[in-house]
């Protein structure tokens, strides 16, 4: 860790973040995923997705230290088995409604089935997630409501679908300023402050100019719009806080996706996890943090949560969590 | 000695620690200023492993006196899992992250062969095996099915006299055969599973002896009898499962590759399949006495209209018309057959041709 004494007498911290997985050996675990999932006709993939995630996590450092994950098979094929039984439920729902001559109805029990599954699913599979993932022992942890959590979604998808869809960059904004505020890593507490207006400004300008250069601008859109992810990030400890910055330029950014889709085009996709592990790499090593916070002061606070279907439930609606 | 860092899971300080190894447990001290030492003793059964390569290790204890050691030491990781592989099996992921790059390529080859294999030769053999087990009825139904939704328009005069041709040979086929002409420049002929032959009036008008008709006819009902479409049908459906397996686990790109790679595949198989309905065309003409030349006719009229569309063999549905004429040719000379007059035939023929020329 890299020290600096400032003339007020605060010790400045820079803790590097890097990412240390090579890809002979990703590409290994994707294979044998990719075997076990075909083999067992699918069912091995909370385990293939385990295995991964472990992967990833123990080579990402943070000030000379590697992240764990702690989630396992058998937690995500439960939840799985969860989530099916709520999709059979639904699905049932649906046929007998068909068959008793109300479905006219169904529309209505779909959207409100999806109006409390999504913010379900983004909810607990935070809990989840964060839960299961550590580092230096010190678990992650998320606060969120769901009560709160669904009316900020509910409130902002209505707003979106009225402005026809203009609203969702403060959709977008609004739903990370929850989620991300209520994440702990152990004592300490994340706080994102974004704003709808600036990160609707930065898209609509990136729409405009992706479109005037042909496409050309998009990496410099993508650049913003990480560099809003990143910049507005903070942690928080006793008062002290680290503040995130990311340094990825466009010009960064174009060299780093052009090369990607190079090496996954002349090699007939079989780069996939060469190209992960490059992206992943590129990501973390344009991250600054700076602050005060002393980490090997933060503590244990956060339970563990097992509970991973809405994990699962995530999954299958195709919502990234992180 | 090996250099390790633990953390006690309480708070996330790091604390610089030397391990010992024995045969079936760990040891190591946390010193700490101002604080008396602690020896930590840790039984290769209270604890978990997670090897992330062989510059990487978490050791994980979560007994009351746990915590989890880091490990960066290669020489370390080594011993320790010579050691710990004796009490635990390591499992398959762990075999990878351990050996790196060299098994995972080898893994690689070995499934991708496995696969090819299985895509190849061993799925299609399946495929096989299933539709000899289907009943014909199916065929019908299918070939029912495939008229239905293509509902061409009939010749009816004609299709009366193509039935009557047809009906003066005798077919080996345990379907009963349907002959009809649809009016249509389309150079073609086809036949849908169950025994229902199209012939297109384009092809008809070409056509200048009975000999070819009669080897058009054997052609198509070849198709029928050896149950080509429901074959192709049956091993499309089958390496489309299994694709669509592969495929769910890698990006879109890869995904239209393999689809595009399949489709290619798919053409050879199909010019099998010619070239299995011109030999078992050539029996069925045999065994009605019919001049097998019509066949190299029929091909030699073929090659004429494909001239001006010339796709190279291996995009192509069919063989190449001239390899066609090859093994024709050689199937001629191997087997010379007995021909007989046919006058009914012929007559029958000449009425198609003067209702087409009309």
């Amino acid at each position: 860790m890299q020290q600096q004494h400032s003339p007020s007498g605060f010790v400045s911290h820079r803790p590097a973040l890097t990412y240390n997985g090579d890809g002979g050996t990703y590409f290994g675990i994707l294979l044998v995923n990719a075997l076990l999932t075909t083999v067992t006709l699918g069912f091995y993939y909370p385990w293939a997705k385990a295995k991964k995630l472990q992967y990833v996590y123990s080579s990402t450092e943070l000030d000379g230290s590697r992240f764990a994950w702690h989630g396992t098979g058998n937690e995500m094929f439960k939840g799985f088995l969860k989530t099916l039984a709520v999709l059979a439920a639904f699905f049932g729902a649906r046929y007998l409604l068909d068959k008793i001559g109300l479905g006219i109805i169904t529309p209505f029990l779909t959207l409100a089935v999806v109006a409390l599954v999504v913010p379900f699913a983004i909810h607990s599979s935070n809990r989840y997630h964060w839960s299961r993932t550590s580092w230096r022992g010190i678990r992650f942890g998320y606060r969120g409501d769901r009560k709160e959590l669904s009316g900020i979604f509910l409130g902002s998808f209505a707003l979106t679908v009225v402005t026809l869809g203009i609203y969702s960059s403060w959709m977008a904004i609004n739903m990370r300023n929850y989620v991300l505020s209520k994440i702990r890593f152990g004592s300490g507490e994340f706080k994102y402050e974004g704003r709808g207006g600036e990160y609707f400004a930065l898209n609509l300008k990136g729409f405009i100019l992706t479109f005037l250069t042909l496409g050309i601008y998009s990496f410099w859109w993508q650049a913003d719009q990480y560099r809003y992810l990143v910049d507005n990030l903070s942690l928080e400890h006793e008062g002290k806080s680290f503040r995130l910055r990311s340094t990825a330029e466009g010009t960064e950014f174009a060299g780093l996706l052009i090369v990607n889709a190079i090496l996954l085009v002349f090699t007939l996709g079989l780069a996939f996890a060469w190209v992960e592990t490059r992206t992943m790499s590129f990501l973390m090593s344009h991250v600054e943090i700076e602050g005060d916070i002393e980490l090997s002061q933060l503590a244990q606070t956060e339970e563990e949560y097992r509970d991973a279907m809405g994990e699962d439930m995530a999954d299958l609606l195709d919502i990234n969590v992180i | 000695m090996f250099k390790g860092t633990f953390y006690n899971h309480q708070v996330a300080a790091a604390h610089k620690v030397m391990v010992r190894i024995f045969d079936e447990s760990l040891q190591f001290d946390k010193v700490q200023d101002g604080m008396p030492s602690h020896r930590y003793h840790w039984l290769f059964t209270e604890i978990n492993i997670e090897v992330n390569n062989s510059r990487f290790m978490r050791i994980v204890n979560n007994t009351e006196d746990g915590g989890s050691l880091e490990i960066t030491d290669p020489e370390f990781i080594k011993m320790f899992l010579g050691q710990y592989k004796r009490t635990r099996s390591i499992g398959l992921h762990g075999l990878i992250l351990h050996s790196g790059v060299q098994l995972g390529i080898a893994a690689m080859v070995i499934i991708i062969g496995l696969a090819l294999l299985a895509h190849f030769i061993v799925l299609p053999w399946c495929a096989d095996k299933v539709v000899d087990r289907l009943p014909r009825s199916f065929d019908k139904e299918l070939g029912m099915t495939a008229m239905r939704s293509m509902n061409e328009d009939k010749d009816t005069v004609a299709s009366e006299l193509l039935t009557k041709f047809a009906a003066q040979m005798q077919w080996d086929s345990p379907d009963s055969l349907t002959f009809t002409v649809v009016p249509g420049d389309i150079e073609n002929a086809y036949a849908l599973p169950g025994g229902y032959i199209f012939v297109y009036t384009g092809l008809l008008e070409k056509l200048q002896q009975k000999e070819e008709l009669a080897a058009l006819l054997s052609h198509e009902v070849a198709h029928v009898t050896c149950r080509h479409s429901v074959r192709g049908v049956c091993r499309d459906m089958s390496s489309a499962v299994v694709l669509s397996l592969i495929l769910t686990n890698s990006g879109s790109l890869t995904s239209a590759l393999v689809t595009n790679a399949n489709a290619l595949y798919g053409l050879t198989y199909s010019r099998k399949y010619e070239e299995q309905a011109d030999i078992v065309g050539m029996q069925t003409m045999r065994r009605n006495h019919i001049d097998q030349q019509g066949m190299l006719q029929l091909m030699e009229i073929l090659q004429k209209l494909s001239k001006d569309t010339r796709v190279p063999e291996f995009i192509s549905t069919h063989p190449l018309t001239k390899n066609r004429i090859n093994y024709v040719r050689n199937d001629i000379k191997e087997h010379p057959g007995k021909v007989n007059e046919h006058a009914q035939m012929e007559s029958l023929f000449h009425q198609l041709k003067a209702l087409s020329k009309k």
